[in-house]
């Protein structure tokens, strides 16, 4: 280390790494560093490449899952009278339907039926279908799937024939058994274990508008009319069985 | 290809996380190209000083630029991922569209280029290992020619393999930690004069280019981060190969038994010689790893959800600890500690004619970034009144201005010289190197730069994932 060397123009890589491992008492602890090192990095490696990476491989990878849907149907009936050009909105309280533990609300479905005696009696042989027009109000109170394309939110009839409308309140769900693809078999259920939807009230909205022959009309003056409303509202549960 | 993970959070705490998660990095990204710059300006006029102290400072320019550079590219990411994920659950959700864009080429091309430069700083200083009289340009053909292959292909294998491209720092840990031994011993055993300066500039080396992942030290040494692995295994949208993870694991080790070493050679020379400001950061980082490790085995749950069942998003107070720790000691203790390391060892000469007005500007920019930066970071965690805020910097940019004048008077009389030092303890090959040589090692680095940043265009313009 005198000056012999600090006139060297260069020097060689034994002789520069002799100096760094020059002192035996730092090269025991470097020593002591190294077995450290090894032990852990051994133990880490060894975890790893036989368990750790082929667990995390085998989540990151998709299988092929089948989703099949257990469905329980809750009906709720109302009937009241209209009276000509009357319009009223019936609600439905969604939490008085009544599902199994576990069950999520899929769809709704509501028929709004005439009354069966307004197309001719024998008190009034010529009575006529009175126009009926119903709607789902879609004012913000039910979590529903209000731009599903399928959805019928409105219709109407003059023909004494029911009128069905239908909401999608759980996102996708039609009632068929849909193929889904995930990791594993609880995030294949996951998109069908999201509470809050089909919560609220359910708002339907009903117009009357009687058609009647005044002319002729013997006996009965037919101005009002007997509205039934039947909401069907469907309920699942999903289960996952692994096709691939 | 990336599929969709389903995250058992709201909207707006996933967003109101990732809105925290990066709030350094515009920041950063300027005081680390700032910075550079102007090292580079303070190195080019330290003439007078040894070989490699020359050199390391210019190199550590260089990575203050480089990695400016790669933050501004961050920062741009971390935009377009609070543009896209609004309406989104998760971030994930959203990254496969500027995953292969020039954005994410960038940034991993000047990470390349990082990588290849820190590689050879164990390499000159402050032991020289290579003394050579070309050294300067063995260092530059090797820095050159990695990046000329990493980062085309680090493109190509869609950044699957960083495990691999991360052994380039490696040599850090190989070189540096046997030198901090050699003259801790030599200081403590053998009362060798100015060996501290060795060890001490040793450890802030190994601080300032590990400092991030020593903060993780007991729980890579102990093989709990790998819980972290797992999860990116599922989360990332390509997920790193199983020969870079099992890389990893081995640095780990590496991480957390290099720090070990730091932290009872600290220790110990604290005991014999008194308490250090040196020993006070590694302490520090000492318990902010046992913290980490114990707040792991507190998330444990969510960071193995990924594997077991659907990923949990983290908890809120945990993404703040890891802002703060994390993010602090990555986007603020790295300028910190090299500049420190250029001012106090006597690599740049702060009293050549101009550089003292450089100097006062660095340790201000510096000073006043770190203030208003950690005040930042405070009112993530405390919702404190932004006048107050403002009113606390205010007072911080009066203290030191107050300040200055004592701070810069510290830093360049109380300057010690690392290569001095080893000179006169061990001796080193007395090498000359022209001027003309730094500046063709500049001129590389500039082409790297240009060169790094070309490839993320190109690539991007001719679609090479699509």
């Amino acid at each position: 280390m005198g000056s012999e060397e600090e006139e060297k123009m260069e020097w060689g890589l034994a002789d520069i790494v002799g100096e760094i491992f020059s002192i035996r008492e730092s090269n025991i602890a470097a020593s002591i560093a190294v077995a450290v090192i090894l032990i852990s990095g051994g133990s880490n490696l060894y975890g790893w490449t036989q368990t750790e990476y082929a667990q995390a491989k085998e989540a990151a990878t998709d299988d092929q899952w089948l989703i099949e849907f257990n469905i329980s149907v809750s009906t709720m009936v109302k009937e009241e009278t209209w009276q000509d050009e009357e319009k009223k909105v019936i609600e439905f309280y969604m939490d008085e339907f009544v599902f199994p533990d576990g069950y999520y609300i899929g769809a709704v479905k509501v028929i709004v039926k005439p009354d069966a005696d307004s197309n001719g009696t024998t008190l009034d042989p010529i009575a006529q279908c009175d126009s009926i027009g119903a709607n789902i109000r879609n004012d913000g109170e039910l979590a529903a799937q209000w731009d599903f394309e399928d959805n019928v939110l409105s219709g109407q009839d003059s023909s004494c024939e029911w009128i069905i409308l239908s909401l999608q309140t759980y996102p996708g769900y039609e009632g068929d058994d849909v193929n889904s693809s995930a990791a594993n078999e609880f995030q294949a259920l996951l998109p069908w274990s999201e509470s809050g939807w089909g919560e609220g009230v359910l708002a339907v909205e009903v117009e009357l508008d009687v058609n009647t022959v005044e002319e002729l009309g013997p006996v009965t003056q037919d101005d009002d009319e007997d509205i039934t409303i039947e909401v069907e509202v469907s309920g699942f549960i999903a289960s996952a069985m692994l096709i691939n | 290809m990336k599929k969709e993970y389903y995250y058992n959070n709201s909207d707006n705490v996933a967003d109101e996380l990732y809105e925290s998660l990066n709030e350094l990095l515009p920041v950063a990204s300027v005081v680390h190209i700032a910075l550079g710059v102007m090292a580079l300006v303070l190195v080019h006029r330290s003439s007078e000083r040894e070989w490699n102290e020359r050199f390391a400072g210019l190199l550590i320019s260089w990575m203050m630029v480089i990695l400016g550079v790669q933050y501004v590219f961050s920062t741009l990411i971390d935009y377009r991922i609070e543009q896209l994920g609004t309406d989104t659950v998760s971030v994930f959700f959203t990254y496969e569209s500027i995953f292969y864009s020039w954005m994410t080429y960038g940034q991993s091309a000047l990470e390349s280029a990082f990588y290849a430069s820190i590689a050879i700083l164990p390499l000159i200083y402050p032991y020289p290992l290579i003394q050579k009289k070309n050294v300067v340009k063995i260092c530059t053909i090797f820095v050159l020619s990695v990046a000329l292959i990493l980062v085309p292909i680090d493109i190509f294998t869609e950044f699957s393999f960083r495990g691999v491209k991360y052994m380039l720092i490696w040599s850090g840990y190989i070189v540096w930690t046997p030198v901090y031994l050699r003259f801790l011993f030599g200081e403590l055993l053998y009362e060798e004069e100015g060996a501290r300066a060795v060890s001490s500039v040793t450890a802030l080396l190994m601080l300032g280019a590990y400092g991030q992942s020593y903060i993780f030290w007991l729980q890579n040494l102990t093989g709990v981060s790998t819980v972290y692995f797992g999860r990116w295994v599922v989360e990332d949208f390509v997920a790193q190969s199983f020969l870079s993870s099992s890389v990893s694991m081995v640095q780990l080790a590496l991480t957390g038994g290099t720090f070990l070493v730091l932290f009872l050679g600290e220790s110990w020379r604290a005991m014999s010689r008194g308490f250090s400001t040196l020993n006070a950061v590694v302490s520090l980082v000492f318990v902010i790893g046992v913290l980490w490790y114990l707040l792991t085995l507190v998330n444990y749950g969510d960071a193995e959800s990924c594997v077991l069942t659907a990923c949990q998003a983290w908890d809120e107070n945990f993404v703040d600890w890891y802002v703060f720790t994390f993010q602090v000691a990555r986007f603020l203790g790295v300028p910190l500690i090299f500049m420190f390391i250029l001012l106090n060892y006597n690599m740049v000469d702060t009293a050549a004619e101009g550089s003292k007005m450089i100097t006062r500007i660095m340790v201000l920019l510096l000073l006043l970034v770190a203030t208003s930066s950690l005040i930042e970071m405070i009112q993530i965690i405390l919702p404190i009144p932004e006048m107050i805020t403002s009113a606390l910097f205010a007072a911080g940019v009066v203290v030191f201005i107050g300040w200055e004048e004592r701070i810069m008077d510290q830093i360049i009389t109380e300057t010690s010289s690392a290569a001095e030092s080893v000179k006169d303890l061990v001796g080193v090959a007395d090498i000359r190197i022209q001027d003309g040589e730094y500046r063709f090692f500049s001129m590389a680095m500039v082409a790297m730069v240009c060169y790094a940043l070309l490839i993320a265009v190109l690539f991007h313009s001719m679609g090479i994932h699509s």
